[in-house]
C-alpha cells in the first residue's frame, strides 16, 4: 500500500483559505469564546454540585447511549436493506428513513405523539391492551432521540456499504459463510471505520436533541430533562447555571470528537478493506 | 444421472458478453482455459463458484448438479476453492485465522479450526506468518495463504485464476513451480485460467482456448502447436516451448541436446521459447551465420492452403511455420530429412 500522496496546500488561494479560517473562527470559534468568556467558573462546584444538574446529566448519558444502541440494532439491518441493489419500495423506504434529517424535531416530537401517545394510532392499544403509556416518560426521551438520531447511523453505514465492490464477499461466500456469516464476519470489519463515524454522529445528535423530546417526553426533572432542556429552562431563571451547563455539554462533545473522531480519522487516512 | 468424477460444465451465461463454454476436468486431471482479457475467463470462473447463476446449461461436480435450470446451489454450499486474481484476502485477520476462515463457516470448532489452519500454514512453509496481519505478508506469501485458505475447505474443485498476473517475473517463475510441487497429487479437477501460454503449458496435461466466449480448441500443448485450428491458437499457443536448463549462453534441453541463446536471463531452469517461424528449413546444411543448426526427421505435416506446419523430430522435438511454396520447394512430406537452423536470438529465455 502506497502512502498517499498530499495535495500541496499552495492549491488553495490565499483569499478563499482567509474566508475559510475567518468564517470558522467567528462562526464557530466566537460563540464558543463567548460561552466561556461568560461563565462563572466560581459557580462550577455549586451548579455541578446541584441534585438537578446531575440529574440532568446522568438522564442525557442514560437517553443518548441507549438511542445509540438502539439505533445501531436497528439500524444496521435497515441500512443493509437500502445498500441491495435494488428492491420494490427501496425509494420509499429511504424517504422514510431520511426524514427525520430535514424534518423540524418539534414536528417529529408531535407525529411521535399522535403515534404513541395515550390517544395515539397505536398509543391507544398500548394503553388499554398493556396499560402502557410512553409520553412524559424516559422511553419517550429515548424514543424521541431515537427517531430523531437513528438516520445518521443508517445512511453513514448505508453509504460505506454500497462503496464495498463485493470481492472479498464472494470470496468469503465460496469458503462456505452464508450471507448472515458474511455480513458479521467480512463486511462489518472492512466499515469498522463508518461504523464509528456513525455512532458518534448518531450519539452527538440524540445528546443534543431539544425539539422531539421536550414535545413528546415533557420536561420533568430527573425523568424526562436531559441536560439541553434542563439548560433552555435555566436560562430562563438562573443564567450562571446554563452557561456552566453549557460549558459541560461542550467539555463532553469535545471529548467524543478527539475520542472517537481521532480514531475514525486516522482509520479513514489508512485504507480500511480487503485487498 | 452423470456420474462423471470431476467437472463437468456447460455452461452458457452472459455479463457483457455470452459465454458458451463445454469443458471437463477429470478428477486429479489439470486443465487450462487460456484466452485473452475479456475472453470470458472471469465469468466462467464465477458461473462455477456460484456466483453467477447460468442462464442454460449445467455445472455438475462428481456427478451432483450444482446449476441447472431447475436448481441453484449458492456458492456457500459447493466446495469449489478458487484463489482469485487479487488474492481477497480479509485484511482485519491474521494469515491463520484467513485459512480458518472456511473451516469457521463450516462450523468447525475455533481451536480446532487453527489447528488445521496452522498444519495448512506449516506445509505452505509459512509457519512464522500464521500470527502476522496479512497486510504485512509478501506478495508470494500472501498468495500461498490465499491457496491454503482455498485449500483448507478440502475443495472438490479448485480453481485458479490468473494466479502469476500480479507477481513480478522472479515471483511468477518460483510461484509457479511451486504451484505445480504443492498441487501434485490433488485427487480433484484443477482449473487453471489464465491470459499466458507458458503458464497454460508448464502447468496443465490439457489446454482450452477461450476466445471471445467459445473454446475454439481443446488439446494438450503438443497438439494445439502442431496443429492449430486458427491464427489465434497458433499465435497464442503455436509458439514452441521447451523446458531445460541454461548455463552461460546455452541451453540445455531434457532430452540431452542444446540450444545456444542470447539471454540475459539467469542460469539456471529455464522455458525457452522459439516461434515456428523462427526456425529456417533446408534440403542441406545451411551456409547461415544461425548459431543453432541440426538435421532431423519430419513427423507431421499441416497445411491448410495458407501456412503449413511442420512438426519435426529429435534431437529437438519443435514446430516450424513454413509457406506452402517452400513446403513444395524442399519436398517436404513425413519421414524426409532436412536440416534445421535458428539464430540464438530467435529463442526466447524464461525463469522457470
Amino acid at each position: 500500500m502506497s502512502p498517499r500522496r498530499r495535495a500541496p496546500v499552495a492549491t488553495i488561494p490565499t483569499g478563499v483559505a482567509a474566508i475559510a479560517i475567518a468564517a470558522s473562527l467567528l462562526l464557530f470559534g466566537l460563540p464558543l469564546l463567548g460561552l466561556v468568556w461568560r461563565t462563572p467558573w466560581s459557580d462550577i462546584g455549586t451548579v455541578l454540585g446541584d441534585e438537578a444538574s446531575r440529574d440532568a446529566l446522568r438522564l442525557s448519558l442514560v437517553c443518548s447511549l441507549t438511542a445509540t444502541a438502539v439505533s445501531i440494532v436497528l439500524g444496521l439491518p435497515l441500512a443493509w436493506l437500502l445498500a441491495q441493489r435494488r428492491f420494490p419500495g427501496r425509494s420509499a423506504l429511504r424517504a422514510i428513513t431520511t426524514l427525520p434529517l430535514v424534518l423540524p424535531p418539534v414536528v417529529g416530537g408531535l407525529a411521535l405523539f399522535f403515534a404513541f401517545g395515550r390517544r395515539g394510532l397505536v398509543g391507544q392499544w398500548l394503553d388499554r391492551w398493556f396499560d402502557i403509556q410512553l409520553p412524559f416518560t424516559v422511553w419517550a426521551a429515548i424514543l424521541a432521540e431515537t427517531f430523531v438520531a437513528m438516520p445518521f447511523f443508517v445512511l453513514t453505514v448505508e453509504g460505506a456499504l454500497r462503496n464495498r465492490d463485493g470481492r472479498a464477499e464472494a470470496a468469503a461466500a465460496t469458503l462456505g459463510a452464508r450471507p448472515l456469516r458474511v455480513f458479521t464476519r467480512v463486511t462489518l470489519p472492512a466499515i469498522r471505520g463508518s461504523l464509528y463515524a456513525g455512532a458518534a454522529l448518531t450519539w452527538a445528535r440524540a445528546l443534543g436533541e431539544f425539539g422531539a423530546t421536550i414535545t413528546f417526553a415533557g420536561n420533568f426533572p430527573g425523568r424526562t430533562q436531559t441536560l439541553p432542556l434542563a439548560i433552555y429552562l435555566a436560562f430562563q431563571g438562573n443564567q450562571p447555571a446554563a452557561l456552566v451547563l453549557s460549558v459541560l455539554m461542550v467539555v463532553v462533545s469535545v471529548v467524543v470528537i478527539v475520542v472517537v473522531g481521532g480514531r475514525v480519522l486516522a482509520r479513514r487516512s489508512s485504507p480500511v478493506g480487503v485487498a | 444421472m452423470n456420474q462423471f468424477a470431476g467437472l463437468d460444465a456447460d455452461v452458457q451465461a452472459r455479463r457483457g458478453l455470452v459465454l458458451d463454454v463445454q469443458l471437463r476436468v477429470a478428477a486429479g486431471e489439470r486443465v487450462a482455459l487460456v484466452g485473452p482479457n475479456g475472453a470470458g475467463k472471469s465469468t466462467f470462473v464465477d458461473s462455477l463458484a456460484g456466483l453467477l447463476p447460468l442462464d442454460t446449461g449445467h455445472v455438475t461436480l462428481d456427478g451432483v448438479v450444482l446449476d441447472d435450470r431447475s436448481r441453484f446451489t449458492p456458492s456457500a454450499q459447493r466446495a469449489v476453492g478458487v484463489l482469485f486474481q487479487d488474492l481477497r484476502l480479509f485484511n482485519h485477520l491474521d494469515a491463520r485465522d484467513n485459512v480458518a476462515f472456511g473451516l469457521r463457516a463450516r462450523g468447525v470448532r475455533k481451536a480446532h479450526a487453527r489447528a488445521i489452519a496452522d498444519d495448512w500454514l506449516d506445509r505452505f512453509s509459512l509457519a512464522n506468518r500464521a500470527r502476522q496481519p496479512v497486510t504485512l505478508l509478501s506478495g508470494g506469501e500472501a498468495q500461498r495463504v490465499a491457496l491454503a485458505r482455498a485449500l483448507a475447505i478440502e475443495p472438490r474443485l479448485l480453481v485458479l485464476d490468473e494466479p502469476t498476473a500480479a507477481l513480478d517475473v522472479q515471483t511468477k517463475a518460483t510461484t509457479r513451480r511451486w504451484l505445480r510441487e504443492h498441487l501434485a497429487g490433488l485427487a480433484i479437477p484443477q482449473l487453471l485460467v489464465t491470459h499466458d501460454p507458458i503458464e497454460a503449458a508448464t502447468f496443465a496435461d490439457r489446454i482450452a482456448v477461450l476466445v471471445d466466449g467459445r473454446v475454439v480448441q481443446e488439446g494438450t500443448a503438443d497438439e494445439l502447436r502442431r496443429v492449430p485450428r486458427d491464427r489465434y491458437v497458433a499465435d497464442l499457443l503455436g509458439g514452441n516451448l521447451l523446458a531445460g536448463r541454461k548455463i552461460g549462453g546455452s541451453v540445455t534441453l531434457e532430452r540431452g541436446a542444446s540450444l545456444l541463446v542470447a539471454s540475459e536471463c539467469a542460469d539456471g531452469p529455464v522455458v525457452v521459447s522459439v516461434a515456428p517461424q523462427g526456425l529456417s528449413l533446408h534440403r542441406d546444411r545451411p551456409a547461415t551465420s544461425a548459431r543453432n543448426a541440426w538435421s532431423t526427421v519430419v513427423r507431421s505435416i499441416a497445411d491448410d492452403g495458407h501456412r503449413v506446419r511442420v512438426a519435426l523430430g529429435l534431437p529437438i522435438e519443435l514446430v516450424a511455420e513454413v509457406t506452402p511454396a517452400a513446403r513444395y520447394e524442399l519436398a517436404l512430406a513425413p519421414g524426409t530429412t532436412i536440416w534445421v537452423s535458428c539464430k540464438a536470438t530467435e529463442i526466447a529465455v524464461h525463469p522457470a
